[in-house]
């Protein structure tokens, strides 16, 4: 009885923690809601978009003979692209019934098209766009045209494969989707077509390919092309470019196209000439993906809000027109369960001018309906000001926005901008560095920096100078012919003395390391005492090096990784090395080895140290400053390595050198033995722990 | 008091400290000079030569710096003005041209001179004759850069698909498309730093290469016995101490030539500002305003702060280079 009752809690439990890794979750709303960082890392937020409806079309009533009703209901199936025209109705592509459903604005149905014999008659069709003049184009993907309607759902004309020679007889051109700019151009995805979207004019001719993507380059494939000889070039298989997988156009004529199975610029903005306008990076989650990105469809509103989803993740995602994500939502449930709101395999996307977003589950056969929540509102008026330049009218939307949720980062950007514009730089620093933009943060710091010194370059002058000549002046008084006595610090302490050692390594790293091996300079407890230094130094400089040379998020910081990452990786090379060393005849013991590589690290402290510190007062101008004196500090230590290494273990320059690389080498032998032995050893654990759980419970 | 020397004794005599003395002494520098006359005229070329044409200017920069002119009106005066509106106010030279010099130093600098050092060892090994051709050869770009330039390089790095570069790149599929490198701001610094690297061995690289000549051969066969295996040792602890002279030299003249290497940005582009300021260094600023604004006093404050930096830099060149003491 009791094992009964027992599964359905556990089972429960289960789900439990399942769905709250999912993310929290909102009243009314399925599914959790990010917004990103400055890092891309997720942000939880408000909802932005709320379901309100599912549709799934079992109000179609079709004529049909054999029911006794003379009606027969047919519902939606594999409803792919969609659309909507100037009056906000809505035009669906269902597949599987080969026709395209109309919908008003109220989501009742209107009436169907195409799917009445005659020459209008639909066969798998995918994608609809409705023209400004109401005409309604319909990619025909089994019939192999593009059919075009009348706004009453009569068949106008159709428009075949191009008669371009381009499209050989082997051609096979399959329209999946469209979109017709103001002049009557069509813009058509094909199936498989790699070489972008086909232009044509009104009358069918065949203009050119726009927006096509690049295979990328392939180092492989060049020395493949400058070795192969024609005929074994010809042999290979081609690489092609990916085919777009749809597209939208919005009202100044911009192209937008989606990509698939890619993981960079999956989608694209092309102006008339064919130019991405979009920056190329990754418009997915970066963080937390499941394989790799699908954007299925992509819609534009007339403010060039781009919102475009992810067949993949049944996300939605929201960008603003520069291509900065606002906002993820939706997904996938884990269950396979219907649920208003909850996505399985998003196939098109359409937005209506009062903001609904539509988009159609090609798995579960329905549309769901999304309404902008007034989150979603404020932040969107906010974007749009801010896109426009007008910094100043859209503060007042971000301060709500902040109001409502106080981790939306680009807030602060645009609070920043407003303060910046303003020239408000103290406020507009602040801004920048809460949204941890460090572009802005440089631009106002440089003018905050610039207005300190027009206030007070005198004064830094005669500080300077006062400074020099007070110098100049000690030197001369005091220290004329007196030369202070070198001190031997060993005099005064061991340890002091070991740690005094590093300026010998320093100024002369032969003569330093060769004390260390021949002269006893150095102990253990030095050694351990310069790593734990640098290691400081490198927390130091993590914590408090200016933000517009941060690599990582300072917030997420995790001390143990840190020293995962820079004082374990150490240990083991001072392990490999000595090890390689001891068979290869070298001289050094391993104390010897030790202390010398603690030595090497020096250079790290004596340079980051001030650096940080200095990097508070510079900007992206001076980055050359900060990014050269980084690699010396780097490139430093590295020669101090390879120093200790001949010097310690007695070696030739040139013996050296394959020395050094085996101690690499092994220490990635000894990093992958060690990560098997603590996976295996949690397995085991893991193993032990269950074998207990599990005998205590049969046992009781 | 310190003891005199007897050279200054000599000059001097014994009348330096009596009441009334400065006539008598003046007439006794004039008495020595004359005696000395031969000494003085053998110098006088070059100290008139020096004085006229490096310390007069170089003294009326100074001077002008804390003035404006504008080559029509006479200097006016205005104290520390310059340099005040050099670092507060001048956005250009603060954002463009002072981290661009930096970029452009950091690594042509110690760039050229290894290279100089790497050429001139490498040469050194070959026969005679051979050697000779060879250091012409590379000694030739630094005489005949701006030639050569038009000559080489901007075939090389021309902007359009029939550019040597890029007409490469596309054939391998690197790039899809010309690349403008020497009108893009992002490309315009790295070609001007390898236009630069490759007409970097000039008067250092001769004065290494004949230190390194110049070594004693006997020096390698006592190192040799002493047991030094290679050529890597043989540099080490035999080249580089034997040069450390022409080393120095060599150094400061990197530092002299590639802080004054000005025309190479503006001679790839055809422009001066260069596009966006990519590559604009402090000479191209100082010509800017000097030639182009005709802001002289302006012009001259930059100059100096060119000088302090030579100046400093060449200190460093210096402290790593210069002999220590006990050398």
């Amino acid at each position: 009885m009791r094992r009964l009752l027992k599964l359905p809690v556990s089972l429960m439990i289960v789900c439990g923690i399942v769905i709250l890794a999912e993310g929290p979750l909102f009243a009314a709303v399925p599914y959790p809601s990010f917004s990103f960082d400055a890092w891309g890392q997720r942000v939880v937020c408000p909802a932005p978009y709320e379901p309100i409806m599912m549709i799934d079309g079992f109000d179609i009533l079709q004529e049909d003979r054999w029911s006794l009703t003379g009606y027969s209901v047919v519902p939606l199936s594999q409803p792919q692209g969609l659309a909507v025209d100037a009056k906000d109705r809505l035009y669906i592509a269902d597949m599987g019934n080969n026709r395209v459903v109309v919908y008003d604005t109220q989501f009742n149905y209107v009436r169907s098209i195409g799917d009445s014999s005659g020459p209008g008659r639909l066969s798998r069709p995918q994608g609809v766009f409705v023209h400004d003049d109401g005409r309604i184009f319909v990619a025909d993907t089994g019939n192999s045209r593009i059919a075009v309607f009348s706004s009453e759902g009569n068949f106008i004309q159709a428009y075949g494969k191009p008669a371009s020679q381009i499209f050989g007889v082997d051609y096979r051109f399959a329209p999946v989707a469209l979109a017709v700019d103001h002049r009557g151009t069509l813009f058509v995805v094909t199936e498989g077509g790699y070489r972008g979207l086909v232009q044509l004019t009104a009358s069918g001719e065949f203009l050119g390919f726009i927006g096509g993507n690049q295979a990328g380059f392939d180092f492989l494939w060049v020395l493949k092309q400058l070795l192969f000889t024609e005929e074994q070039l010809s042999r290979e298989a081609r690489r092609l470019p990916r085919s777009p997988s749809s597209v939208t156009i919005d009202h100044q004529g911009l192209i937008y196209t989606t990509t698939i199975s890619t993981n960079h610029a999956q989608i694209k903005r092309f102006n008339i000439g064919g130019v991405n306008t979009l920056p190329e990076r990754d418009y997915g989650d970066r963080f937390f993906r499941t394989g790799v990105s699908m954007f299925t469809g992509v819609v534009v509103n007339e403010k060039g809000l781009i919102t475009a989803v992810d067949a993949n993740s049944g996300q939605v995602f929201q960008y603003t027109p520069s291509g900065d994500l606002l906002f993820v939502f939706g997904g996938r449930s884990i269950a396979a369960i219907e649920r208003m709101g909850v996505i399985h395999q998003a196939a098109g996307i359409a937005m209506r001018s009062d903001g609904l977003l539509v988009v159609s589950d090609s798995r579960s056969n329905t549309l769901h309906v999304f309404q902008p929540t007034e989150f979603a509102q404020l932040v969107h008026e906010a974007v749009f000001l801010f896109e426009e330049g007008k910094y100043d009218q859209s503060a007042q939307y971000w301060q709500e926005v902040l109001r409502r949720n106080s981790n939306f980062d680009f807030a602060h950007r645009g609070l920043g901008m407003a303060a910046y514009q303003n020239e408000r730089f103290q406020e507009a620093m602040d801004h920048f560095y809460l949204a941890q933009f460090g572009d802005g943060y440089s631009d106002a710091f440089w003018w905050a920096r610039r207005a300190w010194l027009l206030e007070h370059f005198d004064t830094v002058l005669i500080v300077l100078a006062g400074l020099w000549l007070g110098y100049q002046a000690i030197k001369r008084l005091f220290f004329g012919h007196w030369r202070k006595p070198k001190r031997d610090w060993y005099q005064v302490n061991r340890l002091l003395g070991d740690l005094m050692h590093a300026k010998m390594v320093i100024l002369n790293p032969s003569a330093g390391f060769y004390d260390v091996r021949w002269s006893n300079r150095g102990s253990w407890s030095s050694a351990l005492i310069i790593v734990l230094l640098a290691f400081a130094a490198k927390l130091f400089s993590l914590y408090y090096t200016n933000l517009i040379f941060l690599s990582v998020d300072r917030n997420r910081i995790n001390l143990a990784y840190e020293a995962m990452t820079f004082v374990l990786p150490w240990l083991i090379w001072v392990i490999a090395n000595y090890l390689v060393s001891a068979l290869k005849e070298g001289e050094g013991r391993f104390k010897d080895v030790f202390i010398a590589s603690s030595y090497a690290l020096v250079p790290y402290i004596l340079i980051m140290i001030p650096l940080t510190i200095f990097s508070n007062v510079m900007t992206n101008y001076e980055a050359t400053v900060y990014y050269f004196f980084k690699n010396a500090a780097l490139i430093w230590c590295g020669l101090l390595f390879f120093v200790m290494v001949y010097t310690v273990h007695n070696y030739e320059i040139l013996e050296a050198i394959p020395n050094c690389v085996l101690s690499i080498i092994m220490m990635v032998v000894i990093g992958a033995i060690g990560g098997l032995v603590i996976g295996m050893t949690f397995n085991v654990t893991d193993f032990a722990l269950g074998l207990y759980k599990e005998v205590i419970f049969r046992v009781f | 008091m310190k003891s005199e020397s007897p050279t200054v004794q000599r000059i001097w005599g014994t009348a330096r400290w009596k009441p009334g003395a400065s006539r008598l002494r003046l007439r006794l520098l004039a008495k020595r000079i004359w005696q000395d006359r031969v000494s003085y005229l053998m110098v006088a070329p070059y100290v008139i030569a020096f004085v006229t044409f490096i310390l007069l200017p170089v003294l009326g920069a100074i001077g002008l710096s804390f003035t404006f002119y504008n080559m029509i009106e006479t200097p006016r005066y205005v104290g520390l003005l310059n340099y005040i509106y050099l670092f507060t106010e001048d956005d250009v030279f603060m954002t463009h041209v002072l981290p661009n010099t930096f970029t452009f130093a950091v690594i042509v600098g110690p760039g050229g001179y290894l290279l100089a050092f790497l050429l001139a060892w490498l040469i050194a090994q070959l026969p005679h004759r051979v050697r000779t051709v060879f250091s012409l050869a590379l000694y030739t770009p630094s005489m005949a850069a701006a030639v050569a330039m038009s000559a080489i390089w901007l075939v090389l790095f021309s902007g359009d698909r029939v550019g040597y570069l890029n007409s490469f790149l596309l054939g391998l599929g690197i790039i899809t498309e010309p690349i403008n490198w020497l009108h893009s701001v992002q490309w315009l610094m790295p070609v001007m730093i390898i236009v630069t690297l490759w007409s970097s061995m000039g008067v250092g690289f001769l004065a290494m290469l004949a230190g390194i000549l110049n070594v004693d051969p006997q020096l390698y066969e006592a190192g040799r016995i002493d047991g030094v295996k290679n050529r890597l040792q043989e540099i080490y602890y035999i080249t580089i101490p034997s040069v450390k002279p022409q080393m120095l030299f060599g150094a400061v003249m990197a530092i002299v030539n590639t802080l004054q290497a000005g025309a190479i940005g503006v001679t790839l582009s055809g422009q001066n500002p260069t596009p966006n300021y990519a590559g604009q260094l402090i000479l191209n600023h100082i010509d800017d305003f000097a030639f182009q604004r005709f802001e002289m006093g302006y012009a001259a404050a930059v100059s100096v702060v060119l000088l302090i930096i030579v100046y400093l830099s060449s200190k460093l060149a210096w402290a790593f280079f210069g002999p220590k003491e006990g050398e």
